[in-house]
């Protein structure tokens, strides 16, 4: 039976709204509800915190691989087209973290000094080659506009906007989401309000024009299992961000039944 | 085409202190292809050839002897894939006679050398991924415990292996050696084979005739033999 193209979700927002928490929250409900389906968790974010929300001890980083790529290069080794495939579908093999069904790939610090983008071109496509593997795409994206990331959100699906409910945050979504409509071939959008800290400003917050999935209380449970260092799996099915993103994960149309 | 014979007599030393045995490929059940793209994940992988940083060689000699290589065979030292348990230390060399007449020369003799040898980029068994770094000269594989379940060897692959080849007009016959046996010495065949690597790339040098200060350049030894013997009358 031929494999359908992966369901790819992006969490992108301002920094500190809990998109890496919300990223982990949807790896670990589409494993629960989707049993034996593939899932790819990316780690987009340059500060590495989805594989600590996961569990995953991080090792090499497709940024280690560019790096290792241009160093090559200098040496006067660029490699033919198929050898500089093979090279990267290698080593991206290596830096893919394996989970019983969820894997885990992080990017890592981008650019820096010197940019290839010969190089940079052949990592994407390696990420769209490794991608039709898995069933399930979760990006966790990098703070701001910068990354509606060309290299790896070009074909997301489902672009999930992440926001507290303060203008500075709905502004950026706001942003992100005009970017995106332009670069992103998304099928569906929507948006989260997470860490509200009274439910009470939900109302005017539905009232702004945003196809609202879930708006998820600022969840003290959520706050403590951070400040452990305990991965999302130690959080109860009952918190606030579980349920919340379990919430947006229906409305958008990736988990169903009961 | 003598550039590669030295290869050759270095490969026969080594294979005649060791058993050799012969895979029926020809007789071997066709076996899928799949997608180029597709991944053996761990938990579907049963053992991976040249996993944990287990020896992963693999190495091409091109000759027009029809003595060194008289027809297709595909040969193993060592367990067959079905009897691997688990990581196991692994060499892959093409030993393949070549239209010495349809070779070319100059550029022409280095691309068709080169397509020859990328023959291993087409290559997708089912159940067998192929993991080729060409920065490191690893070719590792790992193999997939389904593809174990249904009898996939050496002869499925080896078969992909020369049809591959074969598909480069100037091949006329590939002798295929697979390497699994771990008392083997991987190091002496890698040696012998980092010296065929070496003739290739001097080939591209000497074509290319590329400007450097040859005293300093480590390839300085192998181009005036590849040199020598463009001179010597025998196209390289």
């Amino acid at each position: 039976m031929k494999k359908t193209d992966p369901i790819i979700l992006a969490f992108v927002g301002k920094g500190g709204v809990g998109k890496t928490s919300l990223s982990a929250a949807a790896v670990r409900l589409l494993a629960k509800n989707n049993p034996g389906k593939k899932i790819l968790a990316i780690d987009a974010d340059p500060a590495v915190g989805l594989a600590t929300a996961l569990g995953v001890d991080a090792g090499l980083t497709v940024d280690d691989i560019r790096k290792s790529f241009v160093k090559q290069a200098e040496k006067g080794n660029t490699g033919t087209a198929l050898e500089l495939l093979s090279e990267a579908k290698y080593r991206m093999i290596d830096a893919v973290t394996e989970n019983g069904d969820v894997s885990f790939l992080a990017i890592g610090r981008p650019e820096g000094a010197g940019c290839y983008c010969k190089v940079n071109a052949y990592l994407k496509e390696i990420i769209a080659m490794i991608a039709g593997n898995y069933d399930f795409i979760v990006i966790d994206g990098e703070a701001g506009i910068e990354q509606v990331n060309r290299r790896v959100m070009e074909k997301v699906t489902h672009l999930i906007l992440v926001s507290d409910a303060s203008k500075k945050g709905l502004q950026v979504i706001k942003t992100i989401l005009s970017v995106a409509e332009e670069m992103v071939m998304f099928e569906k959008t929507g948006t989260v309000i997470n860490r509200i800290p009274d439910m009470a400003l939900a109302a005017c917050l539905e009232e702004k024009g945003l196809e609202i999935l879930s708006i998820i209380p600022d969840d003290r449970e959520m706050a403590i299992n951070d400040a452990k260092g305990n991965s999302i799996y130690s959080l109860a099915e009952t918190s606030a961000l579980i349920r919340g993103t379990e919430t947006a994960l229906r409305k958008i149309g990736v988990i169903h039944g009961e | 085409m003598r550039l590669y014979d030295e290869c050759f007599e270095g490969v026969k030393r080594i294979l005649d202190e060791h058993p050799v045995k012969k895979l029926d490929f020809g007789s071997a059940p066709k076996w899928q292809e799949t997608d180029k793209n597709k991944i053996i994940f761990q938990s579907d992988t049963a053992f991976e050839l040249g996993g944990n940083n287990l020896p992963a060689l693999s190495g091409v000699a091109l000759t027009d002897s029809y003595s060194l290589v008289p027809d297709d065979e595909v040969l193993l030292i060592g367990r067959d894939l079905t009897e691997i348990n688990g990581d196991s230390p692994f060499a892959r060399i093409a030993l393949i006679r070549v239209k010495e007449s349809e070779m070319g020369t100059g550029e022409q003799l280095y691309q068709t050398v080169r397509k020859i040898e990328f023959a291993r980029y087409h290559i997708h068994p089912e159940g067998y991924m192929m993991r080729i770094s060409a920065f490191t000269h690893r070719e590792a594989a790992r193999v997939g415990r389904d593809a174990l379940k249904k009898g996939l060897g050496f002869a499925h692959i080896g078969r992909f292996f020369i049809k591959e080849y074969k598909k480069q007009p100037q091949v006329e016959a590939v002798k295929l050696l697979f390497v699994t046996d771990e008392s083997f010495p991987y190091d002496l065949l890698e040696q012998v084979m980092k010296k065929s690597e070496s003739i290739t790339t001097a080939l591209d040098h000497i074509m290319r005739d590329i400007k450097m200060d040859c005293t300093s350049c480590g390839l300085k030894a192998v181009c005036d033999e590849v040199e020598a013997l463009c001179a010597g009358g025998d196209n390289p």
